[in-house]
């Protein structure tokens, strides 16, 4: 296990407040984030020439295939080799490339206002890891955009491929803590049907709902083909229930009230919530959504750069 | 019973707290928000029966803890024994004191018969007003001291400090058998002890003939050994003595053969003999020889008479058994009555005088006059050719040979195997008498009981004896008790020897002349014939010893005694001798001959007397061999007899089951025991195999423990 990071939220009081990406990553991390790139697995449809293979056929140096020579087609895309094989006339056809469009879906329900010990809670791991991806995201000069929810999208920002556009949505984060029950099925259904053409959505949430329904709209997600990157964040606590005395634990959303004894109930917990975890991983690998978890007591600049490079490497 | 009863409100007190802590941690319980509740109430929902059984069952466990801890300061005490649970019930107790002469073995300043008495003493010192007591010694036989109980301690225990060990062995059986009889006769309602006060000594354990305890100790008697004699005890003494010949003739040889016991690990020791209090002569006996050798003392030539000898080991721990006394009786003559013609026994009164030395050792007569002659003053009655005799002169010569006498029997060509058939007194009644053919005629003389007082002597410097023999006696059965001493060929009998009475027959199978065989001619007839005639001496004799005794008969002894004579002790004192008539005769017996050492019949004329017995203790009681625990527990048929080695430990033995003994500290044990328990069930059942953080602030560190295994899995499946 990697040295513990120390966490972002406990700033100095001193200090000046920050806002935009500087309240999020310093620049040592911007620094490291900038050479990574993210690269989605799907072909995507942008509205600019980039670097993202799109299902057009269009300018670029990558061959695609070859179609019948039709009236209409310019004369200097006919590949004469091939005339001169087979005696007839083929058009030479190359990939189109277009740039990526990212929407960020961050949930702020109250139970991501969670943090055991001296880490950080979901929410603020959460953002930091939003603003790592836009980070990288506008750095590679692609567009991202933010649904920013609760028990319903309470923000919603057009994708843009500006620092400016981000700072503006990195604000906009901060200035909506988390609080308020959660609906994270419904939430990725109307983002789902609000979207339009290929993107990809990054949803990162403890994704603490009812999870039948929440793979329903993840499926959604799918079928409007998006390519779908789904970060759960959650404490540690919550993994192994490492607490040490018996309490009194009250539900963040529900309010709901139980007293336990963690000694005595942490591994019946682990094996409940294991299987919780394992639902949604079967069900993204089924729906080949890249899904991870993401304990808030990990370095995140490590955590975003070990991911990307693997995304990288698994999107060739 | 508990010794400290305050403590049980303790553990009072202690079994709730478990509770209480129950209650307080509740409702001191710590409220922190949670976002996966609902998973933890799932949890709970599949373990809560579990958890409340564990929970149950560990509370019982700290309850059982708190409770035993509380019990285990209050000291509980236990009875060991008898009925008074609640209180201690009068007792009667018995005492039985080993009084054997081992009892005298040095320990330090003082013996263990000191340490005995003082252990009885301290026993009756720790009775209370209303016990009794009764004491026994353990002698050959059992002997009250006090033979009911009674209550007056200090009668008891100056009674015991003038005690003395005997002279004898001890049977520790048949005393406890009258201890137990005294106390269930007293009152079988009390409680009842039976204190053994003995040395380490097996001896006392064996049941030689005792036959065992007579009725099972009872369960509530409890039953206290004190072994108070050494581990490891070493003691050397003399068991036997064997005077060769028994009685001798002045001017002849004679040699004491003492035979040694040693108990303990091997040592050199040493042998003096004195003979009329002056050393004579010294024996050293090596260690590895102590418990095989045999060592012999040649006697100087000694006068007429009778002479007090002892023979001293080398003071030791235990010195009863140093000293062993014996008389040493030398005669002018050793006379012997020839009975037979003239010539036939003319070789044998030829060999006689030349061995004795003079014509006054023996003495010639016929058949027919031999009645006229009084046997009893001869050794030896020599019948050469007599036989046949008839009715009185048969009588009197077995009535001789029954009181002490030797006879020698030589047949002849006067008698046929008839005439021996009316003899009671023979080894055996020949068969026939046979001529032997020329070819069969040399036979060598075989020893069959090399060993035997007649023949063990010959045996050194005749060489093979080898002689011709032409006419024997065949015998085809022997009678009961004899037995063959010489054989000629193979299991030919040459000489028998039978036992009768107190004396003792011998019979050739050849002629006492020449007419049956060349033996009167050969080497060896005057020597085998002398040692006849000295061994008629010694077997009329008695013992040269004689072994400590409540009573000794001495009318077989001093025949001509007629009324009770003045016998005086070693240390001066008059030996009780009482006469009774039985068939007509006056018989004489000593009582309490148990003090070691020369007893002398004094008369006016000798005031100080000649000695007439050597007594000795009986060295039975010097195998001071050790016993263990579990053979006394064997004989008194128990087996939670009380062992103590010392004073101090019969005293806690004592208390412990008097007072009770105090299990705590087993509580203590039992308490810490439940505690590991309770440890590692708590750990168990707790889950805490994983790290853990207390939520209130203070950081820990956090390790991957089991909570985090999905978190694992799924990693290592993404690595994969």
């Amino acid at each position: 296990m990697e040295a513990s990071p120390q966490p972002q939220a406990k700033s100095d009081a001193n200090e000046p407040a920050k806002a935009g990406i500087a309240a999020f990553l310093n620049p040592a991390e911007m620094h490291k984030l900038g050479r990574l790139l993210l690269l989605s697995r799907n072909k995507v449809e942008g509205n600019l020439a980039g670097a993202h293979r799109s299902p057009l056929r269009g300018p670029s140096s990558e061959f695609a295939d070859h179609k019948s020579y039709g009236i209409g087609d310019e004369t200097r895309h006919i590949d004469w080799r091939v005339f001169a094989r087979t005696d007839r006339y083929f058009i030479k056809r190359y990939q189109d490339e277009t740039n990526l469009r990212v929407y960020l879906v961050l949930d702020r329900s109250a139970s991501m206002n969670y943090a055991s010990g001296d880490w950080p809670t979901k929410f603020q791991f959460a953002s930091r890891l939003a603003a790592a991806v836009g980070y990288v995201i506008v750095k590679a000069r692609d567009s991202i955009g933010l649904f920013l929810h609760g028990e319903k999208v309470d923000v919603r920002m057009d994708v843009g491929n500006s620092f400016q556009h981000l700072n503006n949505l990195l604000k906009h984060v901060q200035s909506h803590p988390p609080g308020g029950g959660s609906d994270v099925a419904k939430t990725l259904h109307e983002i789902a049907a609000s979207i339009r053409r290929g993107a990809l959505v990054v949803v990162i949430s403890d994704l603490l709902g009812d999870e039948e329904e929440i793979v329903k709209a993840l499926a959604h997600l799918r079928k409007q083909r998006h390519d779908v990157i789904l970060f759960q964040t959650l404490d540690p606590a919550e993994l192994d229930l490492s607490l040490l005395k018996p309490c009194e634990l009250q539900d963040m959303e529900t309010g709901e009230e139980l007293a336990v004894n963690p000694r005595v109930l942490a591994e019946e917990y682990q094996e409940v919530f294991g299987k919780f975890l394992e639902h949604y991983k079967k069900a993204c690998a089924g729906m080949n959504i890249d899904y991870r978890i993401v304990p808030t007591n990990q370095p995140l600049e490590s955590f975003a750069r070990v991911y990307l490079s693997e995304r990288r490497r698994l999107s060739r | 019973m508990f010794l400290a009863p305050l403590f049980l409100i303790a553990a009072v007190v202690g079994a709730t707290m478990p509770f209480f802590l129950h209650l307080m941690q509740n409702r001191k319980r710590l409220r922190l928000p949670f976002p996966t509740v609902r998973f933890l109430r799932k949890a709970e929902k599949n373990t809560s029966r579990r958890i409340r059984l564990e929970n149950i069952f560990l509370w019982l466990l700290r309850t059982l803890i708190m409770v035993l801890l509380g019990s285990a300061f209050a000291m509980p005490m236990i009875r060991s024994g008898g009925v008074g649970w609640l209180g201690e019930a009068p007792r009667d107790i018995a005492i039985v004191l080993d009084a054997s002469y081992s009892m005298g073995y040095q320990v330090g300043k003082g013996t263990v018969w000191d340490k005995s008495i003082d252990s009885a003493v301290a026993i009756l010192e720790g009775l209370r007003d209303p016990d009794r007591f009764c004491i026994f010694l353990a002698r050959d036989q059992p002997e009250a001291v006090f033979a009911e109980p009674v209550s007056n301690k200090q009668e008891g225990i100056a009674r015991l400090r003038t005690l003395q060990p005997g002279q004898t062995s001890s049977r520790v059986v048949p005393a406890v058998n009258a201890a137990m009889k005294a106390l269930l006769k007293a009152d079988p309602l009390r409680e009842h002890e039976i204190h053994i006060i003995t040395d380490n000594q097996a001896l006392p354990w064996r049941n030689l003939n005792s036959g065992g305890l007579e009725a099972q100790i009872e369960a509530k008697t409890a039953v206290f050994v004190s072994l108070l004699g050494v581990s490891a005890p070493e003691n050397t003494a003399i068991v036997s003595l064997d005077l060769q010949p028994p009685v001798v003739r002045k001017g002849a040889e004679m040699r004491a053969v003492v035979k040694l016991r040693h108990t303990g690990r091997p040592v050199d020791t040493a042998l003096s003999l004195f003979i009329d209090d002056r050393e004579i002569s010294r024996r050293h006996v090596n260690a590895a020889d102590t418990d095989s050798a045999e060592p012999s003392f040649t006697m100087p030539l000694l006068e007429v008479g009778v002479h007090a000898a002892r023979i001293q080991t080398p003071d030791d721990n235990l010195q009863a058994d140093n000293v062993f006394y014996f008389l040493v009786k030398v005669q002018e003559q050793m006379p012997s009555l020839i009975v037979g013609s003239e010539s036939e026994t003319l070789f044998l009164r030829t060999a006689l005088r030349t061995g004795f030395g003079g014509e006054n050792s023996i003495e010639a007569t016929t058949p027919e006059r031999m009645t006229e002659k009084p046997l009893s003053r001869y050794a030896s009655v020599v019948l050469c050719n007599a036989l046949p005799l008839f009715g009185q002169a048969i009588s009197a010569v077995e009535s001789y040979v029954k009181s002490g006498g030797v006879l020698v029997v030589f047949p002849g060509m006067g008698a046929k195997p008839e005439a021996y058939v009316s003899w009671t007194c023979l080894p055996g009644v020949p068969s026939r008498v046979e001529d032997l053919p020329l070819s069969q005629r040399n036979r060598v003389l075989t020893w069959d009981q090399p060993q035997h007082a007649l023949v063990r002597n010959l045996r050194e410097g005749i060489g093979i004896p080898s002689i011709s023999i032409r006419r024997r006696l065949a015998f085809d059965t022997l009678q009961e008790g004899a037995q063959r001493l010489v054989s000629m060929g193979a299991n030919q009998p040459f000489l028998l020897e039978r036992p009768f009475g107190a004396g003792r027959v011998l019979l050739f199978a050849v002629s006492g002349d020449s007419a049956w065989s060349d033996f009167p001619l050969s080497p060896f007839f005057l020597p085998l014939l002398l040692q006849c005639a000295e061994y008629g001496g010694g077997v009329g004799s008695k013992t040269p010893f004689e072994w400590a005794t409540d009573y000794l008969p001495l009318s077989d002894r001093f025949p001509d005694l007629k009324t009770p004579p003045t016998l005086k002790a070693p240390d001066g004192q008059p030996v009780s001798v009482r006469a009774s008539v039985l068939e007509g005769r006056t018989v004489l017996n000593a009582e309490n001959l148990l003090l070691p050492g020369f007893y002398a019949l004094t008369s006016p004329e000798s005031p100080e007397g000649k000695p007439v017995l050597a007594v000795n203790i009986l060295r039975e009681e010097s195998d001071l061999t050790p016993t263990a625990e579990a053979e006394v527990q064997k004989q008194l048929g128990i087996e939670n007899a009380a062992f103590a080695y010392d004073l101090e430990t019969l005293r806690t033995l004592i208390e412990e089951h008097r007072l009770g003994r105090t299990f705590g500290e087993h509580l203590l044990w039992l308490a810490l025991l439940l505690m590991a328990v309770e440890f590692v069930c708590a750990n168990i059942l707790g889950r805490s195999k994983g790290g853990g953080r207390d939520l209130s602030g203070s950081q820990e560190s956090i390790g991957i423990g089991s909570g985090a295994r999905f978190l694992r899995n799924e990693s290592a499946g993404a690595e994969g």
